[in-house]
């Protein structure tokens, strides 16, 4: 779905995995013809302007929770739970705070309607949501005028993430939630999120993608391409394989990696244990100097 | 108070504690420091272990706690038509107590000591309209839009979410176009403040034609008589002379049962070979405030929230006294919207988004509130007719029930929260 954000990102070479059909979420669970589509890998789209149309059409519903990105808004409080302990534990902030990411620069790439970008504001921080489609952008501005406090806090852009780092800005934190299964070159979208991120900065990435393929490119460009590195551990091979769940990798009590897992009877998502393929994943960026001298 | 209890749960909780919380009511706010009256109030609560939790955690607990409220350790209910009883003890759970009583006054002032410093209190206010977002998720697409609290002076708040406390009547409720269910019992509940030739720490309550008589013990060696009746005879003992209402009392409570030699006399003896109840104490006088009285009834919204708004304690279900249970029922709605409100802040939810106070609020409140109501009603109804055979059955279930310690167990847990 959210792989029309970046159809126009020819600097990329990005290209598409065919991932919805008009009308319904790719994140629907119990959609099997998307899911077998999704794992031939085969298709893949030329018309990028088409794709980003069509993901406009369904702009409107963002925020309707029982519409087609339902699955999104369950999901919702649990990535921001994860997002919230992980960048409190790395920035030694207070995660009992109700306001612990006060004045951290986020980028949440590939907005939508600003679900994540709301949130993060809430938690305090100073949020810019970036997307390709303009008619989603557009909704997600019309939504954070709702609450003043969202709109003081949060800015919206139909931009891509080469257009963004053309403009030389950087982040504290870059968020692609959602984003990296639907990207067909991984390690030139990971080096476009290194792009944006402050020196020692935090990558945070997460899918709920069910192959294992586009998550293991995006892991592996992750590390080897990019230096940005996972937290105590340099082997992320063993990250990757299906059937074999590491154990979380945790620091001071919290998980830097961590499986979601959706309760089918409750439609609940919760983190759990089991990183074999959904999963969110937080990464520190190596310091610019160091991620020179990585072969690219 | 219920309102001002959710005040205060969210200011002992650091992840909601910096919430901007206004507190309107109608009546100018509680003088924190005013002293205990001398002779306790007869508006009292009946507060279960699982609020007193809640109370601690709100910190209010050390301005409730005797002398400020007196604890009970054993309750006996007993019935007018037979010797069937059920005797309740603390011990059975391994509790100290089964409950304290504590007036309504000493609870609101302790919660308001404990507001934390980003409440704005707005009393005495008077609204006068509120504007609040659709069902629709056309309207919460647009953006859900923030609720307007319109106030007669011609101020206008605007909240991410309206919390109605406004009791069994609540005019909030009706603005926000939630429906309920209710019935009226045809009866109205008195309340007294009393004195007892001897101290006690027993919960009484005995089922009378009429509806149940409970004498609770209150601070200072005062007990509170809360009498479910009919009308009529709640006006003529809210007439009748000091003398006169206490002697109806001790009447009530002391006078032997009607059917003592019911056709189940000897079941109930080989259930509990020896055991008798025990006798309440006598009322020696009418003590602080003249007997008053207010219709009963059973309450319940269909819905307890909708986008921007959630209806807590009465104004959501308002339940019959007999079991004290309703102010119980009120904590545990604010126990479980100040925690939803802590997860919501905790994962950056829209606190007023009408998925979260569903899932995490009214589905888990609906369902305890319906069990405890389901079961107070059925309980008012089973005790309501007196002659015949019903009578004869009650009053060997409440034998059959004391003497089962699982069952007794089974319910005392379940009431004590």
């Amino acid at each position: 779905m959210r792989a029309a954000k970046f159809a126009s990102s020819k600097l990329h070479g990005v290209k598409l995995q065919r991932t919805f059909a008009t009308g319904s979420s790719p994140l629907l669970p119990s959609d099997r013809s998307l899911a077998a589509e999704r794992s031939d890998g085969l298709q893949q789209l030329q018309v990028e302007s088409a794709e980003v149309q069509k993901f406009s059409q369904l702009a409107e519903d963002w925020w309707n929770p029982t519409g087609p990105f339902r699955p999104l808004h369950q999901l919702n409080p649990v990535r921001c739970k994860f997002i919230r302990a992980a960048l409190c534990d790395q920035y030694r902030l207070n995660p009992a705070a109700s306001r612990p990411l006060t004045d951290v620069t986020i980028l949440d790439v590939g907005c939508g309607g600003g679900l994540l970008s709301e949130s993060l504001a809430r938690m305090g921080a100073r949020v810019t949501g970036i997307d390709l489609s303009a008619a989603s952008i557009d909704l997600a501005r019309a939504h954070a005028t709702m609450d003043p406090q969202i709109a003081k806090s949060v800015t919206y852009q139909a931009i891509s993430t080469d257009g963004l780092a053309q403009q030389g800005r950087s982040f504290d934190v870059v968020i692609a939630s959602e984003v990296i299964e639907h990207v067909d070159h991984p390690p030139a979208f990971c080096r476009s999120l290194a792009d944006l991120t402050a020196s020692s900065g935090t990558v945070i990435l997460s899918t709920i993608n069910r192959t294992v393929r586009a998550y293991a490119l995006a892991i592996v460009a992750a590390e080897r391409v990019l230096g940005i590195l996972p937290r105590d551990t340099h082997d992320w091979s063993k990250f990757i394989t299906p059937g074999q769940p590491p154990s979380r990798f945790r620091q001071g009590g919290t998980p830097y990696a961590s499986g979601m897992s959706l309760d089918v009877a409750s439609g609940r998502w919760g983190l759990s244990e089991d990183l074999a393929v959904n999963y969110i994943a937080c990464f520190r960026a190596a310091a610019r100097h160091a991620q020179a001298s990585q072969p690219s | 108070m219920i309102g001002t209890a959710l005040a205060a749960a969210l200011g002992s909780n650091p992840l909601t504690s910096a919430m901007n919380i206004a507190l309107l009511d109608r009546q100018a706010p509680a003088k924190v420091d005013q002293r205990l009256s001398s002779v306790p109030e007869n508006r009292v609560s009946t507060i279960a272990p699982a609020t007193i939790r809640i109370l601690q955690q709100a910190g209010s607990w050390p301005h409730v706690q005797p002398p400020n409220s007196a604890a009970f350790s054993n309750m006996q209910v007993w019935d007018s038509a037979g010797t069937g009883h059920v005797e309740y003890h603390a011990d059975l759970l391994g509790a100290d107590i089964l409950g304290h009583v504590v007036e309504n006054s000493v609870l609101i002032r302790a919660l308001t000591q404990k507001l934390p410093a980003s409440v704005t209190s707005l009393q005495p206010a008077s609204v006068e309209a509120i504007h609040l977002p659709g069902f629709s998720s056309t309207e919460q697409q647009g953006g859900s839009q923030l609720a307007t609290v319109s106030l007669e002076d011609g101020r206008h708040i605007r909240t991410r979410l309206l919390v109605a406390a406004d009791g069994a009547r609540s005019r909030m409720r009706s603005l926000a176009k939630l429906r309920t269910v209710q019935w009226m019992y045809n009866q109205k509940g008195l309340v007294a403040t009393v004195r007892t030739a001897e101290p006690h720490a027993t919960a009484w309550q005995r089922f009378l034609p009429t509806g149940p008589l409970a004498l609770l013990p209150v601070r200072h060696g005062y007990s509170n008589i809360v009498w479910s009746t009919s009308p009529a005879h709640a006006a003529e003992l809210e007439a009748s002379s000091p003398a006169g209402f206490v002697a109806a009392v001790n009447e009530a409570l002391q006078t032997a049962p009607t059917q003592p030699s019911s056709g189940l006399a000897s079941m109930q003896s080989f259930l509990q070979p020896g055991k008798s109840m025990t006798v309440p104490p006598l009322v020696s006088e009418l003590a602080g405030d003249a007997p008053r009285s207010f219709p009963l009834a059973l309450c319940h919204a269909g819905r307890y929230v909708r986008p921007r708004f959630a209806l807590i304690g009465d104004a959501a279900h308002a339940v019959h006294p007999l079991a004290g249970q309703g102010v119980n029922l009120g904590f545990g709605d604010v126990h479980c919207l100040a925690q939803a409100l802590a997860a919501a802040s905790e994962s950056g939810t829209d606190i007023g988004s009408l998925a979260f106070l569903e899932e995490l609020y009214e589905r888990p409140r609906q369902q305890a509130n319906v069990t405890m109501m389901g079961g107070l009603d059925m309980l008012k109804r089973l005790f309501t007719p007196q002659q015949g055979m019903l009578a004869s059955f009650r009053n060997f279930g409440l034998d059959a029930v004391n003497a089962s310690p699982m069952m007794k167990k089974q319910i005392m847990s379940y009431a004590m929260g």
